[in-house]
């Protein structure tokens, strides 16, 4: 009644420890390994050189998820919206109440009536994007991109520019580079003000990068642990409890791929807005 | 695993694009819309059922009001064909009971003129007859004027012992 790793993973990891089995399964490959098919080769591209930095654009296993994943958001809103329908039904209705959730709660309320509704297609792509990227890492088989801390990085670096774009158009320049500083800080604490300030606008979308990607890579990695338990304690009498934990925290990641799609949302429309109108 | 990947960002940021670009011509745009439309067609009929409830409230009044003017008019009517035909009635009563007084002074004063009429007759008669008769017993006539008086005095004391 023993198991051991080398049935659970790959033969390649057969000499390391459970902790490497995890990492090699949360992170980036070149390749996807599907029942039946088998390893999956994705293309790879010789390193190019771009602003001096060696910039690899192979087509990598969560470059794959980040297309089946606008693929499904495409086509789930083109069959339900094709044709024009007053009273919407069934995912017309799901999809739109989530929109009308995204302009209502998040939108109007951080950035105002009309900031908020040219806004809102921006910041519910964000969301759906972001959602069903969370999803798919819990469906077996595919892997989760939003557990990448480079997706989530670009993904809060257009929150960034977003943020710094807005607060520009709406505050000119200059306006938006003073708005940076609070109003009533005396003059000489302006050298203490003004690093702290330059600071605080890249620690925002930095905190929204690793938020994200915390809390997705947390509760693969606990699940996978607990799996794991059952192969480095060698005994099958664990895997009750192992199973029943693991299934806990797969519902609890379900939870928490809402929340966080949802909190990278408000987060992002709360920064835009504060850049727009810096006085509230 | 905390490493920065630029492909990997390069490839969020092209592939996040393009979604953006694609869901706004296939589902912002026309969801949107759609919603936009039926937000301020709910708010239109609305306001339309608003105004029809208020303009049926008026109607509503205001046909009240006529029909309690004209129930005060009827009633008015009613009243003042009362007084009317109470007033025609005494007057034909009234009437009534004057020509009918009138008739019966009439009646009276005839048969007053014709006993009277009846009466001086009957003298005429009797003065006559007496005449006739005197002379005759007589044989002559004295005085016929002389004669006529006493007769006529003679007359007018049997008729006030008759009375």
């Amino acid at each position: 009644m023993t198991l051991s790793l080398a049935q659970l993973a790959p033969e390649e990891h057969q000499s390391e420890g459970l902790g490497s089995f995890i990492r090699h399964h949360l992170a980036n490959s070149n390749e996807w390994n599907l029942p039946f098919i088998g390893h999956v080769h994705l293309p790879t591209f010789e390193p190019i050189t771009l602003f001096g930095m060696q910039v690899d654009l192979s087509i990598t296993l969560h470059v794959v998820m980040l297309w089946i994943a606008s693929l499904f958001i495409v086509l789930a809103f083109w069959l339900t919206f094709r044709k024009p329908n007053p009273v919407p039904r069934g995912l017309a209705a799901v999809l739109e109440s989530i929109v009308l959730f995204v302009r209502d709660e998040i939108a109007i309320p951080n950035m105002g009536e009309k900031h908020g509704k040219q806004m809102t297609p921006f910041l519910s792509t964000l969301f759906f994007f972001i959602l069903v990227l969370n999803l798919m890492g819990l469906i077996p088989l595919f892997s989760t991109a939003t557990g990448n801390i480079s997706v989530t990085a670009g993904l809060a670096v257009i929150t960034f520019i977003m943020t710094q774009v807005n607060g520009m158009r709406e505050n000119g320049v200059f306006g938006y580079l003073k708005s940076l500083v609070p109003h009533g800080v005396p003059v000489f604490l302006f050298p203490i003000m003004i690093p702290i300030e330059i600071l605080g606008l890249f620690t925002k979308p930095f905190a929204l990068a690793v938020r994200l990607f915390a809390n997705m890579t947390a509760g693969h990695t606990v699940i996978f642990a607990l799996l794991g338990l059952i192969a480095v304690l060698a005994t099958l009498f664990v895997s009750p409890f192992s199973i029943g934990f693991a299934l806990f925290i797969n519902l609890l990641e379900l939870l928490i791929a809402f929340i966080q799609a949802y909190i990278f949302t408000v987060l992002s429309a709360l920064f835009i807005g504060m850049a727009m109108h810096p006085q509230h | 695993m905390l490493q920065l990947d630029p492909g990997m960002m390069i490839w969020t940021w092209v592939t996040f694009l393009v979604l953006l670009l694609v869901l706004r011509k296939v589902a912002w745009k026309p969801l949107l819309k759609a919603v936009e439309e039926r937000e301020q067609q709910i708010s239109e009929s609305l306001r339309r059922a608003v105004e029809a409830r208020e303009e049926a409230e008026k109607l509503l009044f205001e046909q009240q009001e006529k029909l309690a003017a004209a129930q005060e008019e009827v009633q008015q009517m009613i009243k003042e064909s009362k007084a009317m035909a109470e007033k025609m009635r005494q007057d034909i009563l009234e009437k009534a009971h004057q020509d009918a007084e009138k008739l019966v002074e009439r009646a009276k004063a005839d048969i007053e003129r014709q006993r009277m009429q009846m009466i001086n007759a009957l003298r005429q008669e009797v003065a006559n007859l007496v005449v006739d008769t005197t002379s005759k017993l007589v044989g002559v006539v004295v005085d016929e004027k002389k004669h006529r008086q006493i007769i006529d005095e003679a007359i007018a004391q049997f008729g006030q012992q008759q009375n």
